[in-house]
């Protein structure tokens, strides 16, 4: 089981304080899933009528640019909108139910467990590959020494403030 | 050695992680074909660190994990709301990742190994929507291609205008 699926099924299983960390990761995968119903439900009732994102906006008046925002990613809306939305495609939640995370949770473990018991062990290293000629060795070096721009940009190359 | 054992080796050499799902996968999602995301160490320290901004990194790579639809760009100057965008040039094979609704906004950069397999070689990006910042892509897109080369011996996957030979279950932005 990874790591940080058995600190969270610590925190829901064992009723422990849950760590901020665990709620952004929940909060977001809600947003992603109702993103993802409400993107279904656009793409169902655009085979079924010819809806357009244009339409359904006008149909609840909101601007186009937002409702396309709202189909395509995940974003913290509103129970209003969420209302809104639905409403605009003429749908309805068939239910709100729950299920229990730690059975859930304890699935997800079983699975990977069968799935690495499955997996054949791993080769050999390989034989990498030279640098690119071009490439010198102080480049290479810093390369491998090569640390991501990890917030914080001001300095970062891969920036430039648009005047 | 095949790509997959090109990769497998270089997880067990640490030099490459594979991005595990963070959260149970939910009900009706195990239609999904699958899809394999993996990081450099800094990537993953990243992932695991407790940075505010962590978590929705981690789910969006997760749903990414499960094989959850979502919408592609295969143009980069198209600042369409998608989770992934392939930069311009399109034979350089340089994709970006786009962590959205989030402030700032991240982005992550990486190439195909093969279908449905991303390797995240560089990130995460800041992208702010309060101060107006371009990303100068040149030097990333460099930087995802010398590492590429300095620990693969095959090239990325090239896949044309055809979406669906990079991912299974995604739209067009």
């Amino acid at each position: 089981m990874p790591t940080f699926q058995t600190s969270i099924l610590h925190e829901i299983a064992h009723g422990k304080p849950i760590s901020l960390r665990t709620r952004l990761l929940y909060r977001r995968r809600l947003q992603n899933r109702v993103q993802r119903l409400l993107r279904k439900a656009f793409r169902d009732e655009q085979k079924r009528t010819g809806l357009t994102q244009k339409e359904f906006a006008e149909r609840i008046d909101k601007d186009k640019s937002k409702v396309n925002q709202w189909l395509s990613i995940a974003s913290n809306l509103t129970l209003e909108t969420i209302s809104d939305l639905l409403l605009g495609l003429g749908v309805d939640l068939d239910e709100l139910s729950v299920t229990r995370l730690a059975n859930l949770i304890m699935q997800t473990a079983n699975d990977i467990e069968e799935e690495e018991k499955a997996s054949p062990p791993p080769p050999q290293l390989p034989q990498l590959n030279p640098p690119p000629a071009a490439q010198s060795a102080s480049a290479l070096e810093s390369q491998q020494n090569w640390n991501p721009p990890l917030l914080g940009l001001g300095d970062d190359p891969a920036h430039q403030v648009t005047p | 050695m095949s790509i997959m054992d090109e990769i497998e080796a270089l997880c067990e050499d640490g030099r490459l992680i594979k991005v595990e799902q963070s959260y149970p996968r939910p009900r009706g999602a195990e239609a999904f074909e699958p899809r394999s995301l993996y990081v450099t160490p800094e990537i993953n320290e990243f992932l695991m660190s407790d940075h505010s901004l962590a978590p929705a990194a981690s789910a969006d790579f997760t749903d990414f994990v499960f094989g959850e639809p979502f919408e592609v760009s295969l143009h980069s100057e198209h600042e369409f709301y998608c989770r992934m965008s392939r930069l311009d040039e399109a034979r350089e094979e340089v994709w970006e990742m786009r962590i959205w609704d989030i402030e700032p906004q991240l982005r992550f950069y990486g190439r195909f190994a093969k279908r449905n397999i991303f390797i995240i070689l560089y990130g995460p990006v800041e992208k702010s929507r309060f101060f107006r910042r371009r990303i100068r892509h040149n030097p990333i897109k460099r930087t995802c291609i010398s590492t590429w080369q300095s620990i693969f011996s095959f090239d990325p996957l090239t896949g044309g205008d055809e979406i669906n030979a990079y991912l299974s279950n995604v739209d067009p932005a």
